[in-house]
């Protein structure tokens, strides 16, 4: 009886040491934790959604409402539902590549490597934002710089290799891994454009927020503002999904 | 006397013949380098300036800097009626421009996209010598692609290709289109990346309704009446408009034109030089040898104003038959070279922006060998001045006595 119950003792003892690093941990993220979360905010395992963009330009305004499914960071589908100008046109993304079906000519285009830095459906976002598969936490050396009321500011500098457009970016996120604001900053260190994370509510479990607005630091008229209206996690899609066949449906 | 004269000259058969030749060869050169340096200035000025820029041209103010599909010019139909109806211009055309994504069967690709009118593109541009093969547009959805992007492509005449790209109002422009030619322009960067669509498919792919971004006009009388259109087209328009003119456009192109052309006169005086210094030698030399036969000539009362008549007819008739040698050696290379053209042996070769052909070929203007062969009748006689002076005023006495 004394083994045992000094072995408990010990077992006890050892569980005690193992779990109390384990919770101050989760009490208090890691930075890299804090920029993955930013990175995979509105993804999980897998995702589907309906978001709602609006894009405003100096030159027009218009929103579009979408549906999107996810896989991980590699995945996904766009279709776009309305306007009915621009319904059915679909992105699909696989890895690094992506390609756009247009319905009103039935074709499919590969999207060219000279043309990733453009526009994506007129918005402020690239064809290479939707693609990127570099994480903040890969291609930046980061560090924390405050945390004021419960939100840590990271300071995200590009790793002198990484083949990113960004020269520094810094994220607000809040303790419980919500992003509330991502400002990217060019090589030269200017402000290109802030990433404002709002309306933060719970989707399917997890808090996340519904509203994302980008805007462009020279334009200050300008935005894109994309706002979650459904968003359901770990949803059976299979590679059928993402394949060029499943573009046309 | 030009019997005279002409007996004078054949008296040094060998001297007479160098000089003679010389002058022909002279002439025989310049005349085809200025038929070759003038075929190349041709085909640039043809290609960067009358295929596009214009003699003058109206754009948005800031298109020039900005290339923005959104710099348009508005009401295009209205104002190009307007343009139309001036004395001063010969042709006016508009063009809209964009860039997409250009896709065949299998491969995409960007692509500038250039809206033309098909017909009144063609006063502006030699269509057969543009077109590598296949036809001109003339039905809504055919285009042309430029010969490097059709071979990047692969995309042969009567294929489709399609064209995705952002429409003004931010959505998705796209459409099918019909290859009916592949384009060699001489403009390297759109015979790479330029595809040509009517002006009306390009409108309405890029949803600019009556927009256009850029009218061009031609002078009537060519290069010379360019400053009295612009001036003209200036009070149409109005000042929401930039107007200029082709060498306000593209100061380069002025500039390297005129460099050109001081570069063919320089040669030109460097061989006219040439030329002269051998008549001037020649007559010296001959009115040296002849100082005992002209002191004779003026003791048996030719007068000085004879002598200098007789040498001066002496030098021109010098220069009367290296003038014609020349034209025929020079008309005969001249013919050559604007038939046959010069091969460079670089292949096709590319230079601010043109691309010339393995095959230069020069471009004669008969006022140009009338000037060659004018100049250097002028130079010789000028040369013949200062011996026939000198043979003017020998002292008949001394003159007999010299050796």
């Amino acid at each position: 009886m004394r083994f045992s119950s000094l072995s408990v003792a010990i077992v006890f003892l050892f569980a005690l040491l193992m779990t109390t690093p384990r919770t101050a941990f989760a009490a208090e993220p890691t930075i890299k934790e804090l920029l993955d979360a930013t990175d995979d905010v509105n993804r999980g395992q897998s995702s589907t959604s309906t978001v709602e963009m609006q894009v405003k330009t100096k030159r027009y305004e218009r929103t579009m409402t979408m549906q999107s499914w996810s896989r991980g960071e590699e995945d996904s589908l766009i279709r776009i539902l309305s306007p009915a100008k621009d319904a059915g046109t679909t992105t699909l993304k696989v890895g690094d590549d992506m390609w756009n079906y247009i319905p009103k000519i039935d074709r499919t285009m590969k999207i060219p490597p000279g043309m990733m830095s453009g526009s994506w459906m007129g918005s402020h976002f690239s064809n290479d934002d939707l693609v990127k598969s570099n994480r903040l936490s890969n291609a930046f050396t980061y560090e924390k710089e405050s945390l004021i009321d419960g939100v840590y500011t990271i300071v995200c500098t590009a790793k002198p290799d990484a083949a990113v457009v960004w020269g520094k970016v810094v994220v607000k996120v809040r303790a419980d891994k919500v992003p509330v604001e991502v400002r990217y900053f060019d090589e030269d260190g200017d402000l290109a454009r802030t990433m404002t994370f709002s309306d933060v509510q719970d989707f399917d479990g997890r808090t996340v927020p519904a509203t994302m607005l980008l805007k462009p630091a020279d334009k200050p008229e300008e935005f894109t503002r994309i706002s979650t209206k459904t968003l359901d996690f770990d949803v059976q899609l299979n590679d059928r999904t993402f394949s060029l066949q499943a573009l046309k449906e | 006397m030009l019997a005279l004269a002409w007996r004078n000259i054949w008296r040094q058969t060998r001297r007479s013949l160098i000089t003679v030749s010389a002058m022909a060869f002279g002439a025989a050169i310049c005349m085809p380098m200025m038929a070759f340096m003038d075929g190349m200035f041709a085909t640039m000025f043809d290609v960067a300036v009358t295929q596009q820029i214009g003699h003058v041209r109206v754009e948005h103010p800031s298109y020039s800097e900005t290339n923005s599909m959104f710099d348009t010019l508005p009401n295009a139909s209205e104002t190009l009626k307007q343009l139309e109806t001036l004395p001063e211009t010969s042709a006016v055309t508009w063009r809209v421009h964009g860039a997409g994504l250009l896709g065949s069967d299998q491969k995409s690709t960007g692509a500038m996209i250039a809206g033309i009118d098909p017909v009144r593109e063609s006063t502006f541009t030699s269509v057969d010598a543009m077109l590598e093969s296949g036809r001109w547009l003339s039905k809504p959805n055919d285009i042309m692609l430029g010969h490097g992007l059709a071979e990047e492509l692969n995309a042969d005449l009567g294929s489709e290709v399609v064209i995705m790209t952002q429409a003004s109002d931010g959505s998705i422009g796209a459409g099918t289109y019909t290859v009916t030619g592949v384009v060699r322009s001489g403009n390297a960067m759109r015979d790479k990346q330029g595809v040509w669509m009517s002006l009306s498919d390009v409108q309405e792919l890029l949803f600019l309704e009556d927009q256009v971004h850029e009218l061009v006009l031609l002078a009537n009388g060519g290069r010379s009446g360019v400053d009295a259109l612009r001036t003209s087209v200036d009070q149409t328009v109005g000042d929401d408009w930039r107007v200029r003119s082709w060498y306000e456009a593209n100061p380069t192109m002025a500039e390297m034109l005129k460099l050109g052309q001081q570069q063919s006169s320089f040669m030109l005086v460097i061989i006219f030089f040439l030329a002269g210094f051998g008549v001037l030698n020649t007559m010296l030399m001959s009115v040296f040898e002849r100082t005992r036969e002209l002191g004779v000539m003026m003791a048996l009362g030719t007068r000085p104003r004879q002598v200098v008549k007789l040498i001066l007819l002496e030098g021109f008739l010098l220069s009367v038959l290296g003038a014609m040698a020349g034209a025929a050696m020079g008309g005969a290379l001249d013919y050559y070279l604007c038939t046959h053209g010069l091969n460079l042996g670089y292949g096709d070769f590319e230079m601010n922006g043109v691309v010339f052909p393995n095959r230069l070929k020069g471009v004669f203007h008969p006022s140009q060998a009338i000037s060659v062969v004018v100049s250097m009748m002028v130079i010789s006689v000028l040369a013949a001045v200062w011996p026939a002076w000198r043979a003017s005023r020998l002292e008949p006495v001394a003159a007999m006595r010299a050796d």
